[in-house]
């Protein structure tokens, strides 16, 4: 942590509210009844807190490491750091380009080939033709799907999506990198390959946030880790000390990993 | 201290961050534009003479129907002329609304996944449908030849005219596809309502067959006169009324400048919702 002093991300009382029932539930109708009745402030909606004024701040080449059970907020945090959806108060800082990696399929078009899904991906990281170009070698050889890159993605099985998805995601010219649950449909080869990828980019001084429930990835990999409970982080600190405090709350043997 | 490269905030929908950051995602756009032309040029049989097919095909129905047996008056132009030259901006514009209007939910896999400018997406639709037009464009070229219409200096017209009609078909393509992430309605009205729109525009007869009396409402619809400001200028049919095209404009503007800010007011937090 002492490598560098600037900031990777800073994050001031960052708030993100869902009403229940708004997902997928809007109707012309529901909003028409609303107006008519006189009250848009959808008094009758419940509220959902998904992250609850979080404020820290993360220094460059910082791996993050972020654990809590599901429905703590940990998918809507990253969400909302890579900017997928806005925050509804408060605000986060990020000083650089984010690849993001958040569950499996990423940002791929399925009617599209492999190639055309890399390209696709780096102009999404805001990337020119010319340096695309200059990596294409490199990530067809790593995700090892070198017969099926003009293939359209839908084809694929899950196994090669992801291989796809991080070879793009970990050699395409981001500074900080989200992932997401990503180790899930990889095989155990690629597996151990993405995380030597990994430790690769951590020494380059890539930032990097990662959610797993794979406690043994977070403490192989992560510099720092965050617990997230109901919209809040409730323990910030080494791997060592917040895995120890989860696995004593989960009784779980602390020896294990 | 250095400057965020980005910062996630609750924009208001006068930040025009997207707009601001297009300059940078110009590539994506590209690729967006050639991605729906690909989809559509290359894996259809007929590819870019679809363009052309479907208007045909409508002027050769509306001959039939207008020309031969309700024998329109079109001030002298002939019929297949006066309504392809503009059921080719026709079919721009309905396909620019109705898949650019389902634009959003069609991309919603991407969306939930990576950040880019949403407006990247039916602005992709708009140009491609523009490029449509186009290539329509060469046989109504061939049409003009074969007719032997004399061309004036009003020809040279065509271009704002045009930036009028895709003005106005952006603004409405803003409208629906930010509506169309939030509400199911949208897209059980928009075939219909399209329709409604078609027949209430000059395509296949020309305004003065409409009541006196009943002008007035008939104008309201904004394309009336951008369609018959485009037949004035290649085809030599009367000009509009001064105070029709006053309120074609400032429709179109209108209709611009609230769908952009409405389209705005809603990005931030599509995926919530598509």
């Amino acid at each position: 942590m002492s490598m560098s002093k600037n900031p990777a991300i800073i994050v001031n009382q960052l708030t993100k509210q869902y009403e229940l029932g708004q997902i997928r539930e809007d109707s012309l109708k529901h909003t028409l009844e609303n107006w008519i009745r006189g009250k848009r402030g959808n008094s009758d909606k419940k509220k959902f807190l998904a992250l609850d004024n979080i404020s820290l701040t993360i220094e460059q080449g910082e791996v993050v490491g972020i654990l809590g059970h599901n429905g703590a907020g940990k998918s809507t945090f990253l969400k909302v750091l890579a900017r997928i959806t806005q925050p509804s108060s408060g605000y986060a800082e990020v000083y650089g380009r984010v690849g993001t990696l958040l569950e499996i399929g990423t940002g791929f078009h399925p009617d599209l080939t492999g190639m055309e899904n890399i390209y696709l991906n780096g102009a999404i990281l805001g990337m020119k033709e010319k340096e695309i170009k200059s990596k294409l070698d490199e990530i067809i050889a790593f995700s090892g799907i070198e017969q099926f890159i003009y293939t359209p993605v839908k084809y694929y099985s899950s196994g090669m999506t992801v291989r796809l998805a991080f070879s793009v995601a970990s050699h395409l010219e981001a500074d900080i990198i989200f992932l997401d649950e990503i180790w899930g449909a990889g095989d155990l080869d690629f597996s151990k390959k993405s995380i030597k990828k990994m430790k690769e980019m951590v020494k380059s001084g890539k930032t990097v946030l990662i959610i797993s429930h794979d406690l043994k990835i977070l403490s192989d990999l992560s510099t720092r880790c965050l617990w997230m409970k109901k919209g809040q982080i409730i323990r910030d600190g080494t791997p060592k000390e917040v895995i120890y405090d989860y696995k004593k709350e989960q009784n779980l043997p602390a020896n294990s990993l | 201290m250095i400057k965020p490269y980005y910062v996630c905030k609750n924009e208001s929908s006068f930040s025009f961050r997207s707009l601001k950051e297009l300059g940078q995602f110009k590539y994506l756009l590209q690729t967006f534009v050639k991605r729906d032309l690909k989809v559509r040029y290359r894996y259809t049989i007929l590819g870019g003479l679809w363009n052309i097919i479907q208007p045909l095909s409508m002027m050769a129905i509306f001959s039939l129907v207008f020309s031969r047996i309700f024998h329109v008056e079109t001030g002298g132009v002939p019929y297949p002329l006066f309504s392809y030259s503009v059921l080719i901006i026709w079919q721009s514009i309905s396909r620019m609304v109705t898949q650019g209007g389902s634009s959003l939910s069609s991309y919603a896999y991407m969306l939930a996944k990576v950040y880019f400018p949403r407006i990247t997406i039916p602005l992709s639709i708009i140009i491609g449908s523009c490029i449509d037009f186009l290539i329509a464009c060469i046989l109504l070229i061939g049409m003009i030849y074969i007719y032997e219409v004399p061309l004036t200096y009003s020809l040279y017209c065509v271009p704002f005219i045009l930036t009028l009609i895709i003005i106005l078909g952006a603004g409405i393509t803003f409208w629906v596809s930010a509506l169309d992430a939030q509400y199911r309605d949208v897209r059980a009205a928009l075939p219909f309502l399209m329709q409604i729109w078609m027949f209430a525009t000059p395509l296949m007869y020309p305004s003065s067959l409409v009541p006196t009396h009943w002008l007035w409402l008939y104008n309201l619809n904004p394309l009336v006169a951008q369609v018959e400001l485009f037949r004035w200028s290649l085809l030599g049919t009367p000009f509009p009324n001064i105070s029709y095209i006053a309120i074609s404009i400032v429709f179109s503007l209108i209709l611009f400048c609230t769908g952009l800010f409405y389209f705005q007011n809603v990005e931030g937090t599509l995926v919530d919702k598509v």
